[in-house]
């Protein structure tokens, strides 16, 4: 009886792994991954749509991206009328990365349309937020019909961005950082920008948001100078083009620059409240790596003191620049109104931040020193 | 009913009333305490596993004051045989009301996340088969199955680890903003996450080593505590209070959120780690709920029983049809854990009065 019963009760454990699947399944060979997404805007309020995926079929020739275009007025039902179209069924799974056209951005529509991401768990949560300066639909179709000479753009733009990151050329935004920053009081998010330039698609820097919309663009330099007052340059590559010290025959180019691989030590942001204005001082301690200079002059400690001097006052100025670029733009995504809620939050309630910020008197300290110069002297 | 087969040891226990703790309790408990006190959920979390601490203490000191008995026969000895009877009738229907609800919280996950399509008859009779077949077996496999909460515990905390450094600490600032009144908002969402300590009034005249219940059962609320406090932080200092209200499952986020290398698809590795955990919430709520009608009615047809059971908690899981209907339903399932818990406490200090079966023997 106890025999009987075991081998009834183990049957029954099987059966579900061998029909596991039965509602839910997915024949890979019938399904095409949903790789890349441009979302632009479309007249009467509703959003262009343009889906780019990958051809696995060995039948098609010639053709590496399957890509259908619509107009739509929500993203899912985009799928709908796909599926309609597509040669294979569609599966979101895969989907990489999700480009905005700036006008969209500009409109504060993204994290509305991200929802679709949290919401469908089928949906990839890591997917890149980009912004596109152009056109995401003719960037999409520019690159598979033009850049023959390129992966496909999914695979290409993915790994620009990831190089870009490490390079502190961008901050990585993904859709759950996207979304959860859009909601944080306090804190603004921003994007990797990209565009199409001559064959190739370019990482341009960052676009910056104020309260949800794109209020702003800034070049991959004061990115990375905006990433090591968010978070840290540490175990990046970011390569710093700074002037140096010249006399007056050096006019060439080479003659005038070096480009510093710069390391950060540590940041250090101090925020008081001083006649009902916010003061903030951003304290940043960074190394550097002449990875490129002039044939001469650096074996010397003087000239090494004062080449350090004259780039970290390039950093301190170039950092103040971009602090009061923000500022004007209302765009903080360093996240010092989150610091004010949480060390001053009677006055962060008391006060619309993004207008307090603007009034902020924010003052950047930069500590550079020339530490490394390979092997010339 | 082959009593060894149910003897279980007080470290047993102690797995098991973690798992059923945290099975169930942890899917919800971040974001249902950012919608009642913000970013303060975590103090919430420790405040009240004090207080079960407490009241966990107390049921042990009633249950060491009757020698090897449970709170049916209790009843019986302090609220007489008939209103006794219908004390023990409510509690097991109390139980039997969780084994439905977590079984459905728990369908609900595989539907979210997993499995749209599969109706929610197939997957709850799915679910049921192996809870089933352990708890035909009796309390002591269950128990034993129970140990995988640590593991699953430990896989959490693994994850924790790996989003570190993506956590921003000052989501969690200015600490305690909510004041009293998010605590007592969130006695609620708190007390449904650490219901499951109560089963130690049922099964208690099944541990072996009694002299050592009481450390066991307070180390698993202490674990549970812990864990909660750990999740709560971990969770509202990387979402933030205000995305946090936004999500159901922020745990299951969590994981989608996390980029790992080669797997990629954190979510899957995660849910595939977290399920046995969950079902063991519904097994431990399962078996004790059976082994509670088993041993009320004598029962000793013993395969029937356990088909009608199961059967009828497949039918009764099933009442609930959407998220917003299980959280009414989970309120109700939470009042009555409170007033089950209350009422062990007015038993303790009523077994003061009426001394009748008293025996102390620890």
């Amino acid at each position: 009886m106890y025999k009987r019963i075991k081998k009834t009760f183990l049957l029954l454990i099987i059966i579900p792994f061998i029909l596991c699947g039965c509602w839910d399944e997915v024949i890979v060979e019938k399904i095409s991954f949903l790789t890349i997404l441009g979302i632009e805007r479309a007249p009467q309020g509703n959003l262009e749509v343009t889906y780019g995926m990958p051809l696995i079929d060995p039948d098609v020739k010639g053709s590496r991206v399957e890509i259908l275009d619509t107009q739509t007025n929500l993203l899912r039902m985009s799928t709908e009328s796909f599926d309609k179209r597509a040669s294979k069924e569609l599966l979101a799974g895969k989907i990489q990365l999700f480009l905005y056209s700036k006008e969209l951005a500009g409109e504060g529509r993204i994290a509305g349309i991200n929802s679709v991401l949290e919401r469908d768990k089928t949906n990839a949560m890591l997917t890149w937020i980009i912004v596109v300066d152009g056109s995401p639909r003719s960037l999409i179709h520019q690159s598979e019909e033009n850049f023959k000479d390129k992966p496909i753009t999914s695979t290409y733009v993915n790994s620009l961005l990831e190089r870009a990151v490490r390079i502190g050329n961008i901050n990585e935004t993904r859709a759950f950082n996207y979304d959860l920053i859009s909601m944080a009081p306090g804190i603004d998010n921003t994007t990797p920008m990209i565009k199409i330039a001559d064959n190739a698609i370019e990482v341009t820097g960052s676009a910056l948001f104020s309260e949800e919309k794109m209020v702003g663009s800034i070049n991959a330099q004061d990115s990375g100078l905006l990433i090591a007052m968010m978070k840290t340059l540490k175990n990046k590559k970011y390569i710093y083009n700074a002037r140096i010290p010249a006399s007056a025959k050096e006019t060439y180019s080479e003659k005038l620059s070096s480009a510093i691989h710069l390391s950060q030590n540590s940041k250090k942001i101090s925020i008081s409240i001083k006649n009902n204005k916010p003061v903030v001082d951003i304290y940043l301690d960074l190394t550097g790596y002449a990875d490129d200079y002039k044939w001469d002059h650096l074996n010397n400690q003087n000239e090494v003191i004062k080449v350090s001097n004259y780039v970290q006052e390039q950093l301190r100025q170039d950092c103040q620049k971009l602090i009061g670029y923000m500022q004007f733009k209302e765009s903080d995504p360093i996240g010092i109104g989150d610091m004010v809620r949480a060390k001053h939050n009677s006055y962060f309630k008391s006060v619309d931040w993004h207008t307090a910020y603007k009034g902020a008197t924010i003052t950047a300290h930069v500590k550079f020193n020339l530490i490394e110069y390979g092997d010339i002297q | 009913m082959d009593k060894r087969k149910n003897n279980i040891t007080s470290a047993q226990l102690m797995g098991l009333i973690v798992s059923i703790q945290v099975g169930v309790g942890m899917t919800g408990l971040p974001s249902n305490l950012a919608t009642v006190c913000g970013h303060d959920g975590w103090i919430s979390v420790l405040i009240y596993g004090i207080i079960i601490t407490a009241v966990i203490a107390l049921i042990i000191k009633l249950m060491n004051r009757y020698n090897n008995k449970s709170i049916y026969e209790i009843n019986k000895f302090l609220y007489g045989k008939y209103l006794g009877g219908l004390l023990n009738l409510l509690i097991v229907l109390y139980l039997w009301y969780s084994v439905c609800l977590c079984l459905r919280s728990y369908i609900n996950v595989i539907h979210a996340d997993l499995l749209r399509s599969t109706p929610s008859f197939v997957l709850c009779v799915f679910t049921l088969i192996p809870t089933c077949y352990l708890a035909w077996y009796g309390l002591k496999y269950i128990t034993r199955f129970a140990q995988m909460i640590y593991l699953s515990i430990g896989f959490c905390l693994i994850l924790y680890v790996l989003v570190f450094s993506e956590l921003r600490f000052n989501f969690l600032m200015p600490i305690a903003q909510s004041g009293i009144e998010g605590i007592k908002a969130s006695f609620t969402p708190c007390i449904f996450a650490f219901l499951g300590y109560d089963v130690i009034s049922i099964i208690y005249p099944e541990i072996t080593n009694k002299q050592k219940a009481m450390k066991f059962a307070i180390g698993s609320n202490i674990i549970t505590t812990i864990f909660f406090v750990i999740l709560v932080l971990v969770t509202t200092s990387f979402f933030g209070e205000e995305m946090l209200k936004k999500s159901i499952y922020p745990m299951i986020k969590l994981s989608r959120s996390y980029r790992a290398p080669i797997i990629e698809r954190m979510d899957v590795l995660f849910i595939s780690v977290w399920l046995p955990a969950m079902a063991m919430s519904i097994g431990g709520y399962f078996s004790v709920t059976y082994y509670s009608i088993r041993k009320l009615l004598n029962l000793k047809k013993k395969v029937i029983y356990l088909i009608v059971f199961t059967l009828i908690t497949i039918l009764l899981s099933n009442v609930p049809k959407s998220i917003s209907n299980i959280k009414v339903y989970t309120n109700i399932m939470t009042i009555s854990g409170i007033i089950f818990s209350i009422f062990l406490v007015i038993c303790y200090l009523f077994s003061f009065i009426r001394k009748k079966g008293v025996n102390p023997h620890v």
